[in-house]
């Protein structure tokens, strides 16, 4: 076993929470307390040094534009009173138009034209042919006019339904590896670190 | 109550029970079921293996302890290569907790490999904002970090200074169990031409294919399987591939699970049908 304190903390806050698998009860709750109050106050202090390191420093080191992060930040709790509470929509503004442009500049390259092009390649092999017909096929479910609740087209629409149900299972299935995977990793924890018999 | 009603209704801590049996036993004797290593892996190793001694790469641990099991082998593993092939490392970090794996990796690994802080290698603070951070570390990577983790300022860090911009980077290697790696390939990848790569959650990995089969993404390493595979790559067993029996056989029960769940609605149907069930 081992002779350490926080790994004990941390086994024994580990079992606390899987002790919720068997039914609810006063560990599972304290263990979840404790955790929420350490991710609160983590947040906090990590939230403060940001503010100090990222603004403050730089602003009291010479750079005086660094106040409009501070003041923009501030203004954002003007919510909670109700009389000025529509100033706190200038900074959420500023923060939407900023990560609109950020995400438009690369996003048009990289999440459309590219993956178009990509999808627009000559049939080589059996892989090409079924990425093919997977996209025609998924685009057409998404036509949602009359006319594509007929002939041709809703029959594609049915293949298309079934490449998503295809795509969907094989998303669950690496969901259910990666549940796995962490389920591994405590038990590698409490058996290795902990008891210390692997 | 038939036996197909109880194979649909077996008490789910039957199952918990059958499951930490099934992932136990492995884990203390391991089986040493063949592990296949499978494209997406052999391309981020080949990637990194084209790599000329002393290229400067980006690592990015964008993870925090919630998923440690799934990104920690995968950092370690590719750490480790990158130190054999002689490549200097930054380590930037774009989740809050996700310093002190860039800080772990180094301690577990750097004295093997002789690297020098701030000469082979260097940790960067945590920055919050995410794309912006990663549009910024773009723009001028030594504006956005003016000192590193330990406060030294990095205009006299030896790494820091024979860089003048994202130009001179080799690769970018993100580890995430979010969106880090997408945010790499289109504020980096796809505005400056570098090459990405990296690792990511089984969650993550239909995300990424996409990006994967377009080549915007030089290969990928996915979950606990990815850790595993690269570990065999660059012949270093480590705790990824010790986990793999175990997720090998969990996989089995769940397997079963469905079978015995379907076949009880089905049979239990058919029996409705034809009246067996009254």
């Amino acid at each position: 076993m081992s002779t350490q304190l926080g790994v004990w903390i941390a086994a024994l806050c580990t079992i606390f929470m899987y002790s919720y698998l068997w039914r609810d009860n006063p560990l599972f709750k304290l263990g979840e307390h404790v955790f929420i109050a350490i991710g609160a106050a983590h947040a906090i202090v990590m939230g403060y040094q940001n503010i100090v390191e990222m603004a403050w420093r730089p602003m009291v080191g010479g750079k005086a534009y660094m106040v409009l992060p501070l003041v923009m930040g501030a203004i954002l709790y003007t919510r909670f009173f109700k009389q000025v509470s529509m100033l706190s929509r200038i900074p959420i503004a500023f923060l939407v138009g900023l990560a609109a442009a950020l995400s438009i500049r690369g996003a048009l390259d990289a999440s459309f034209i590219k993956q178009v092009a990509s999808t627009m390649v000559p049939i080589k092999n059996a892989n090409d042919l079924i990425t093919m017909l997977g996209v025609v096929t998924t685009i057409s479910y998404f036509f949602f006019t009359a006319t594509a609740r007929s002939g041709p087209l809703r029959f594609s629409a049915e293949v298309g339904r079934w490449v998503m149900m295809v795509a969907f299972g094989a998303a669950f299935g690496n969901t259910v590896m990666a549940r796995m995977s962490l389920v591994i990793g405590r038990l590698q924890f409490l058996f290795g670190q902990w008891i210390k018999i692997l | 109550m038939n036996l197909w009603e109880i194979f649909q209704n077996i008490d789910r801590r039957v199952w918990y029970v059958l499951l930490l049996v099934s992932l136990f036993i492995p884990l203390v004797r391991p089986l040493g079921l063949p592990l296949s290593i499978g494209g997406e892996a052999r391309d981020v190793y080949n990637t990194i293996e084209a790599l000329p001694a002393g290229s400067v790469v980006i690592v990015s641990p964008s993870y925090s302890p919630g998923t440690d099991a799934e990104m920690w082998p995968q950092h370690a593993a590719v750490m480790q290569h990158l130190m054999r092939k002689g490549c200097k490392i930054i380590q930037v970090s774009l989740a809050l907790e996700s310093v002190m794996y860039a800080v772990r990796a180094i301690e577990a690994y750097a004295p093997k490999y002789n690297y020098k802080m701030g000469v082979d290698h260097v940790i960067m603070p945590y920055k919050a904002g995410l794309d912006v951070v990663i549009a910024s570390m773009g723009r001028d990577i030594h504006a956005l970090y003016t000192e590193d983790y330990y406060g030294t300022l990095t205009s006299q860090l030896p790494l820091m200074q024979s860089i003048s911009g994202i130009q001179d980077i080799a690769l970018v290697v993100d580890f995430m169990p979010g969106n880090t790696l997408v945010d790499y390939i289109k504020q980096i990848g796809s505005v400056y031409n570098t090459p990405i790569t990296g690792g990511v959650t089984g969650v993550c990995i239909p995300t990424m294919m996409p990006y994967v089969m377009s080549g915007q993404c030089r290969g990928l390493l996915g979950g606990m399987r990815g850790a595993a595979e690269y570990e065999l790559l660059i012949n270093s067993p480590g705790s990824a591939i010790g986990g793999m029996d175990a997720q090998s056989l969990s996989h089995l029960l769940i397997i079963v699970a469905i079978a015995l769940g379907n076949i009880g609605l089905v049979a239990g149907r058919g029996l409705r049908k034809g009246g067996g069930g009254k």
